[in-house]
């Protein structure tokens, strides 16, 4: 069943359009989920928290693409799961992605000059000057937090080849934000 | 700044940053080593191809050894490369290497080294073979995504290329 078909479903109030939305993504949401969260039962919470959310959020919103607005869902609730657990214990491609992008940022800078949506602008123009090849491995990384060795697949490239590409990003990236004036 | 936050503004990338990301992600280009693998088969596949106009060549060359004979030793022609191949060991630390330029940058460019079937950047890299390109031995501009050039390299002790020319 096409995407349009399915989201019209939602508005339609059917709870078929549940079971169509597992059918077409369960296995792409589960792998969102694992790679955040790193644990099958987490991973499974997380995406049927997914569906609950699209049930609530569907009408009022009209997802242009579905995939794309599941995939934001997963990755909320899933870090969302994880946050809840850090106090415990951190693991899986976020916490290592995590530590990465830590290169970026200073301890000592207020967290209230920040603003995230502002943030992601400055960061959706420097990925949208980036080279195809670099912003798929960057994205790949840090929105998807694919492992290193998916994106060297996917990438075409080696893995030793994505990790220095990653940490010239980063760098690239740094530069960059502190050049639009982000206290890092 | 917060680490977490720059996570948060992950999530508000575009969509269509996501979307061709995602495209890729689900495409699955072929793993590195079957990179190499297409990349060795086209250039046996090339030289097939290419194997009449060199039979022709081996004709035009004993031709010209014949006139030789004749005629006594001809000119060196300087402005013909050593070889066809891809690299070519001209002494212990100088190669000639053919690079398939990917793309070009401000202050560097990637290129694709078919004999070695890798993409290389013009930064060091770990674990991987590097050509450092000396920004006043090259004028960027004049290069294209797609072209193919001809470079002489020095061999450093760890085995990576340090560009001291381009020829072509």
């Amino acid at each position: 069943m096409d995407d349009k078909r399915i989201v019209e479903l939602y508005w339609q109030r059917d709870e078929l359009a549940i079971c169509k939305t597992s059918e077409k993504y369960e296995k792409y949401l589960t792998k969102i989920a694992t790679n955040i969260l790193e644990n099958a039962y987490d991973a499974e919470e997380s995406v049927n928290d997914t569906y609950l959310a699209a049930w609530n959020s569907i009408p009022p919103h009209r997802p242009a693409t579905l995939k794309t607005y599941l995939s934001r869902l997963t990755r909320h609730i899933s870090i969302d799961i994880l946050r809840k657990k850090s106090s415990k214990k951190r693991g899986g491609e976020y916490a290592i992605s995590l530590s990465e992008l830590s290169s970026l940022t200073s301890p000592d800078s207020p967290e209230k000059s920040l603003d995230a949506k502002i943030l992601s602008e400055r960061i959706n123009d420097f990925l949208k000057a980036l080279p195809k090849k670099k912003r798929r491995a960057f994205i790949g990384r840090y929105y998807f937090l694919d492992s290193v060795k998916d994106i060297a697949k996917y990438c075409g490239m080696s893995e030793a080849a994505v990790k220095t590409l990653l940490f010239r990003l980063r760098d690239d990236l740094r530069q960059y934000l502190k050049k639009e004036g982000f206290d890092i | 700044m917060n680490e977490e936050k720059l996570i948060d503004a992950m999530s508000y990338i575009s969509d269509e940053l996501i979307e061709e990301t995602d495209r890729a992600r689900s495409k699955r280009a072929l793993p590195f080593p079957a990179s190499v693998a297409a990349a060795f088969c086209i250039m046996i596949l090339g030289i097939l191809l290419l194997y009449p106009a060199l039979s022709n060549s081996t004709l035009i060359f004993t031709e010209m050894i014949n006139t030789e004979e004749t005629n006594g030793p001809p000119e060196a022609d300087n402005s013909v490369l050593p070889s066809t191949d891809d690299i070519t060991v001209t002494d212990k630390t100088e190669v000639t290497l053919k690079l398939s330029v990917t793309s070009i940058y401000k202050d560097h460019f990637t290129a694709f080294i078919p004999s070695e079937g890798v993409e290389v950047e013009s930064i060091h890299g770990e674990g991987q073979t590097v050509v450092y390109f000396d920004e006043n031995s090259l004028n960027y501009a004049e290069l294209k995504e797609g072209d193919t050039v001809t470079a002489v390299c020095l061999v450093d002790s760890d085995g990576n290329y340090v560009l001291k020319e381009i020829l072509d």
